[in-house]
């Protein structure tokens, strides 16, 4: 098998990875970007394409989005494959009382910080989205939020990243990790070694098992979150929905607990609309259930009842990378020279895939970011080093319940 | 609030009846789902459900047997639920069900017999989606539940006994054929009467459609390709040509017909998405038709107390789908501890039955094999995903980007995101990718089937009302 | 076209974009429509093409018309009632 010579390896093939591969490619850095599946076969190719700021903490989760979010009419002229991005605004619906009032105080906060946001009673919010349903006590509406399809995001920067130089291998899987003297070499695959002096953990949900290779503890856990998805229709909303229950519960922790899920809707530029969502530790399952799928009709029929008589085609499931304080874990790792981390993103990880990418790329090539990475390091949990082994080869996660790696 | 039952059968073609009727009678609650109107499936069908059959000749015989189960289950009172989708088999032996009034419920089985039977399969061609290009099964559909004829003068082509027994069938109800276009010929046909003589008898059948159609005047024109169907919102006529013994077509012969129906008839995919969706293991088999879900000799499939029969083993017609209902009846039945006496010797009785008819199904199978070549010859305009209208121009340029497997297509294109949730494009899709990366089909994966595996209404899914079913 | 040789079941009405059309108990509207002569039902998805009948039995998803105000029925799945009313875009109409 022949060997093959970069200055990063990239693993991970969804919207991080090939994010990163893109932003390294432009900086006429070589990258090789390996995925053991298709493209987007993972949690990318199984999500909304919800960009929202409204549903970011004010601080630095809020900045990192904010800066994401600008970046990407750049990319809607530079990728090659329609992005899909518009900016149709969101709604964070708001079911009750108590979360309306909690909401006043989270609105009170963004505004503060200079987010465009508004509170609406329900008129106001039925007259700028008419299906909303009557019975709900209003929405915190802001223009600034929008959408973007997830996959063609994903393929768009790996092809990108083609066109200026990478080596984008499909089918190919990472088995273990190369360190001399607590440096990074090069990875092996099941179609040989890599030599690279850098390595960027893009795994997502499979990061731990990219760590462990070296010989590090990535504390993120994947989280399953259920979409239903409609055939096409007509356009019914102008842009994307959640419920405010998680956001509200920021502020008023009580209001999260045993309410059950909330939602997270909306139509794409093919005319389907996609309804979730769930939040349920369930290890490495894929798979959807009839919970999932009838909890989310219920949720959704309360929040959009003329939606009843659209014909669900397709439901699927998709592994958010949930880590134990809500940001992603980004930048290097102290004690494996050269291994860098791009993972931890739950559910915000489209989202943040533009700025993610650009500032792993900024650290490589300069040994600094501009937004300081120091927020997201893997050393702001404990144990995150197991005693170093020079060259070990970790077990990788299946995918459970024989998946294929289609969605 | 969750209804069990000991028995749910999923399919009411001849591999389900045959199954409800060993079980029936044992005190036993049975229940059988079908999404058709009536029962029977795809080959019991008799115009507006009566119990009259309009005489013919082959197949008679084991379609009185398959009406005789209908009424004996009738009998035996086991009710079958017509108008029935099941959406999805879920961990517990849980059916998710949308009953004939449109309202969905659960449904727990100590027992599950999945038996959906087979759609047909088509070779796209240029203009095959315009109105009036339809498939030999429709035809048949009309003609047998509707006693209609889909046209008053139709053209016939495809590859297989489709478009022959159809012809006849045309002809038999006083309606005119064009014409068959035949994508195979006789000497196949022959050469494959040679390889079995245990079943001459229906392969005799074969031979003397063919007589019987040259006799009443229907032209039948062997070794022929559709090249387009031509119309502007309908279809007016068909283009074709004949194609050498390699299958390229032989330039200077083309002609043209006139009509506004073509019915095409190719091969058969089983309806496995039920067994694929609840995680059953599939196999890819060419002489059972290509993914069929894997089973042992009693009929269950990797997936305990879940059983499969009929097409969705392997296509091979409704005897085979007769002998194996009864086989996972009498396998069930041992299951829930209620075996019928003497079911060892029967059911060595029926292994043997059913090897015959498998082998049976192999030529069948074979005869409706074109060699995966012929996707290299699709027009880049002709629809390949009808649901989202993606054509062949779209899939050769990502598959040219490096989108190389049915899921990286599926992503890259849209096609298998619509409607029909992939039934029509995946066996093309799977044709084409394998001529594209010379592999065999069977390394194309299998689709991943999530629920719906049909199209629910969101206000159904949300309601917390049982159906009545 | 209906053989003449086959007993129907009672005759029924249905209202095809408003005008009445004559069928048979235990037909499906696949059947009624095609005797009415109707083979243009709607529009592909990108509205490039027009679409009609294809597989019949419920698989294929083109014989989407409307039913009694329901979107999205498969007409091949669904037998006639008296006073059904069916909604289909054939241009042709």
């Amino acid at each position: 098998m022949a060997r093959f010579t970069t200055d990063v390896v990239v693993i991970g093939g969804g919207v991080i990875g090939t994010s990163v591969a893109y932003s390294l490619a432009r900086r006429g850095i070589r990258a090789t970007l390996l995925e053991r599946g298709d493209m987007a076969s993972g949690s990318s190719g199984a999500c909304d394409g919800l960009v929202l700021l409204q549903s970011k903490k004010p601080g630095i989760h809020l900045r990192l989005a904010m800066e994401s979010r600008n970046l990407f009419d750049r990319l809607m002229e530079e990728l090659p494959v329609p992005i899909e991005y518009r900016r149709g605004g969101g709604m964070v619906v708001i079911e009750t009382e108590e979360e309306f009032r909690a909401m006043e105080h989270y609105v009170q906060e963004q505004r503060e910080t200079g987010l465009e946001v508004a509170l609406l009673d329900i008129t106001a919010a039925k007259s700028m989205e008419p299906g909303l349903s009557e019975s709900l006590k209003g929405a915190a509406f802001s223009p600034l939020d929008g959408q973007v399809n997830p996959i063609a995001l994903t393929h768009g920067f790996a092809l990108a990243a083609r066109a200026l130089g990478a080596r984008v291998l499909t089918q190919t899987e990472v088995k273990g990790i190369r360190l001399e003297a607590g440096r990074v070499t090069g990875v092996e695959t099941d179609r040989g070694p890599f030599s690279a002096g850098v390595v960027v953990n893009a795994a997502g949900v499979y990061a731990p098992s990219v760590g462990e290779m070296a010989g590090i503890n990535v504390p993120i856990r994947p989280r399953r979150g259920q979409l239903l998805v409609t055939t096409a229709t007509k356009r019914m909303i102008k842009g994307g929905f959640i419920s405010a229950r998680y956001i509200a519960a920021k502020h008023n922790p009580e209001l999260a607990k045993g309410k059950g899920e909330g939602i997270a809707i909306e139509q794409t530029e093919s005319g389907n609309l996609l309804l979730g969502s769930t939040r349920e530790f369930v290890g490495f399952d894929w798979r959807t259930t009839v919970q999932g799928l009838r909890g989310i009709a219920r949720r959704t029929m309360a929040v959009l009842p003329g939606l009843s008589d659209l014909n669900v085609i397709r439901s699927f499931a998709g592994l958010r990378p949930y880590t134990p304080d809500g940001l992603p874990i980004l930048g290097p790792v102290k004690g494996v020279e050269g291994f860098i981390m791009a993972a931890g993103h739950e559910g915000d990880g489209i989202a943040l895939s533009p700025i993610t990418g650009e500032l792993v790329a900024q650290f490589i090539a300069e040994g600094r970011t501009e937004i300081p990475l120091d927020p997201f390091r893997l050393e702001r949990f404990e144990n995150s080093l197991s005693p170093p082994l020079a060259g070990y080869k970790g077990e990788r996660e299946k995918k459970a319940h024989g998946v294929s790696d289609e969605n | 609030m969750i209804r069990t039952c000991d028995v749910a059968i999923v399919g009411a073609g001849f591999a389900g009846l045959a199954a409800a009727n060993v079980l029936a009678r044992k005190g036993l609650d049975i229940r059988v789902f079908d999404e058709n109107p009536h029962v029977g499936g795809q080959l019991l069908r008799r115009p507006g459900g009566s119990s009259h059959v309009p005489g013919g000749f082959e197949f008679d015989g084991i379609k009185q047997s398959g009406l005789r189960l209908i009424t004996q289950l009738a009998r035996c009172g086991v009710k079958v639920s017509s108008g029935t989708q099941v959406l999805g088999l879920f961990p517990g032996n849980t059916l998710l069900v949308e009953g004939g009034d449109g309202k969905v419920s659960e449904v727990s089985a100590r027992c599950v017999l999945c038996a959906a039977g087979a759609r047909e399969t088509y070779l796209p061609f240029k203009g095959w989606t315009l109105p009036g290009v339809i498939s030999t099964g429709s035809a048949q559909i009309l003609i047998k539940s509707s006693g209609m004829l889909p046209a008053k003068e139709t053209l016939v082509g495809g590859l297989g006994p489709l478009p022959f027994v159809l012809a006849r069938e045309i002809s038999r109800h006083g309606g005119k054929v064009l014409a068959v276009l035949d994508y195979a010929g006789v000497a196949v046909k022959i050469g494959l009467m040679k390889a079995l003589p245990r079943s001459l008898p229906k392969l005799l059948d074969g031979a003397s459609i063919i007589t019987l159609l040259t006799l009443s005047g229907v032209r039948v024109r062997p070794r022929v390709r559709i090249l387009q169907a031509r119309g502007k919102t309908r279809l007016e006529s068909v283009v074709a040509a004949r194609v050498g013994a390699d299958g390229q077509i032989i330039s200077g012969t083309e002609f043209s017909c006139k009509t506004e129906c073509l019915a095409v008839g190719f091969g058969f995919a089983p309806n496995i998405e039920l067994p694929l969706q609840a995680g059953c293991a599939v196999e890819h088999l060419p002489e059972r038709g290509g993914w069929v879900v894997r089973v042992g000799d009693l009929l269950e499939t990797s997936l305990e107390n879940v059983f499969a029969a009929g097409e969705v083993t392997g296509i091979a017609g409704a005897r085979k789908s007769m002998i194996e209902g009864r086989i996972a009846g009498l396998a069930i039945l041992e299951r829930l501890g209620c075996p019928v006496p003497d079911s060892p010797h029967l059911l060595q009785g029926l292994a043997r039955q059913r090897l015959e008819e498998l082998r049976y199904g192999a030529i069948l199978n074979r005869m409706c094999r074109l060699p995966s070549e012929w996707v290299k010859h699709i027009p880049d305009e002709t629809i390949i995903c009808r649901c989202e209208d993606i054509r062949m121009a779209d899939i050769r340029k990502a598959m040219a980007q490096g989108f190389l497997t049915p899921g990286a297509l599926r992503k890259a294109c849209r096609c298998g995101l619509g409607n029909c949730q992939g039934r029509i494009c995946s066996p093309i899709l799977r044709d084409i990718l394998a001529a594209e990366t010379n592999t065999g089909t069977d390394r194309i994966s299998a689709p991943s089937v999530r629920p719906p595996i049909k199209a629910v209404r969101l206000g159904a899914l949300a309601e917390n009302e049982e159906s009545v079913t | 076209m209906r053989i003449e040789t086959i007993s129907r079941g009672e005759q029924v009405t249905l209202f095809v974009n408003g005008k009445a059309v004559t069928a048979y108990r235990g037909e499906t509207v696949h059947a009624a429509l095609l005797a009415a002569g109707c083979r243009v039902l709607r529009k592909s998805k990108t509205g490039a093409e027009s679409r009609g009948f294809l597989c019949g039995m419920g698989v294929c998803y083109e014989c989407l018309v409307t039913i009694n105000g329901l979107a999205g029925q498969r007409a091949c799945m669904r037998l006639v009632e008296d006073g059904m009313e069916v909604q289909i875009d054939d241009p042709d109409l």
